[in-house]
């Protein structure tokens, strides 16, 4: 995709994520939109873009709120890098169901981290973080469903626009 | 290719660790306000906007309450105004009695008004921003109330906008007391679960329904201020304490507008 498209996607979701979602929950939950759409880049963008929109990402977002600082740029960095394990450069063949598994581990693992960097600490984890963490990467995989499909045909369609272009 | 993407986070991870560094050295203080400054207009719009449409929504869903809501008010209403004029008499033996021990009038708070401008992202953590700061007069530990309540405290000032620290997030604890009895305990916010109140004496007569404020212990937060209302008393006969959860006046997640304390 262009980088302004990019951009553009990924301010909105930034907004969509610190204003709108906060106010519309799903039973107090609140989808980690950021989250599916740096996953999205990963698995079907350019690695490096991807990196540099994770950072971008996190730092804006460590910047603004509370909790530990470069939290959120470790965890977004961390998707890519384990995106890239996963997937090659702009894979966008991969099936969406590796997609939507792959957001519903690192969402599962993101909120599991979190809760434990926050220092709530392990002593109650399984009571209180473990479920917090299941029904936030729940609600994240709900959403996951409908966005990563629609972001792999956006890619899908770039990729066989630039190679029009590449033979034009 | 993967060797290459290896060596890139790792060196992101330096990058990490070195940011971290030079914030915990306050080195990052105008990065922090120049990041709030750009996104600060942009989401109070998308903020404002957003809260219109819930109560829009809340609105529409309740009609069919509103006339039961409505017949009740009107009796309440009748009921508050012959209290009103029976306890206008008592503010003016109050007050005379205030002037003469030298208390500190806790109405007429000298404020700040704010609009919100963001939530934070994670539902972990329950901490908003808003878009007054230094320039405005704010100053970290003010407290902060939306339509009459005590909705947390100012824990971050940039500029042109402030970082408050919601009461319902798990890392804030109040110093609280009732209305009717004299008893206190310690007002605290808990992850997805609002507000309980913690350490109150097992002697103590909790009721459903009863007003809790803040007791201005420890002199963080003024005293008076209201926090909830009891909901659910959790009394374990083996305790010393007990403890419930309470129910707070104003939706934090539809406030547009707050007050930040002065003085």
């Amino acid at each position: 995709m262009t980088t302004a498209l990019n951009i553009i996607i990924f301010i909105a979701a930034f907004f969509l994520q610190t204003t709108f979602l906060p106010r519309f929950n799903v039973f107090g939950l609140v989808p980690n939109l950021l989250l599916i759409i740096v996953a999205a880049f990963a698995l079907y963008g350019k690695t490096y873009e991807s990196y540099v929109y994770a950072f971008v990402a996190g730092l804006v977002l460590d910047t603004l709120f509370g909790g530990p600082y470069g939290f959120h740029i470790a965890m977004f960095m961390a998707v890519v890098f384990a995106a890239s394990l996963f997937s090659g450069e702009e894979d966008t063949e991969a099936p969406s169901q590796l997609g939507i598994i792959f957001t519903a581990v690192a969402s599962l693992l993101f909120y599991g981290i979190l809760w434990l960097v926050v220092g709530f600490g392990a002593k109650n984890f399984t009571l209180n973080g473990g479920v917090f963490s299941l029904e936030e990467a729940g609600v994240t995989t709900l959403f996951a469903l409908i966005i990563l499909p629609l972001a792999r045909r956006l890619f899908q369609f770039e990729k066989r626009a630039a190679e029009v272009r590449r033979v034009q | 290719m993967k060797k290459v993407s290896f060596l890139i986070f790792f060196s992101i991870l330096i990058i990490i660790f070195s940011l971290l560094f030079f914030r915990s050295k306050g080195s990052f203080s105008s990065v922090d306000s120049g990041i709030t400054r750009i996104f600060s207009p942009v989401g109070m719009v998308f903020s404002n906007s957003t809260g219109g449409i819930r109560s829009f929504f809340t609105n529409l869903g309740n009609i069919g309450n509103l006339q039961k809501e409505n017949a009740n008010l009107k009796d309440k209403n009748n009921q508050l105004e012959a209290e009103v004029a029976r306890m206008s008499a008592d503010i003016k033996e109050t007050e005379s009695l205030k002037r003469e021990l030298g208390f500190k009038n806790d109405s007429g708070f000298n404020t700040i008004p704010a609009e919100i401008s963001f939530f934070d992202p994670t539902n972990v953590r329950e901490t908003v921003i808003v878009d007054k700061g230094k320039n405005q007069g704010v100053k970290t530990n003010m407290a902060v109330t939306s339509e009459g309540t005590l909705i947390g405290r100012v824990t971050e000032v940039y500029g042109n906008s402030s970082k408050i620290l919601l009461i319902t997030d798990p890392f804030s604890a109040i110093p609280a007391e009732l209305t009717t009895i004299d008893a206190t305990g310690l007002v605290q916010g808990q992850v997805g679960m609002g507000l309980v109140i913690n350490q109150v004496p097992q002697e103590t007569d909790l009721k459903k329904g009863e007003t809790i404020v803040t007791s201005g212990l420890g002199g963080q937060y003024p005293k008076g201020l209201i926090l909830g209302t009891v909901e659910n008393v959790n009394k374990q006969n083996n305790s010393i304490f007990q403890s419930a959860s309470l129910k707070t006046l104003v939706d934090f997640k539809s406030i547009e507008r707050v007050q930040i304390i002065k003085d």
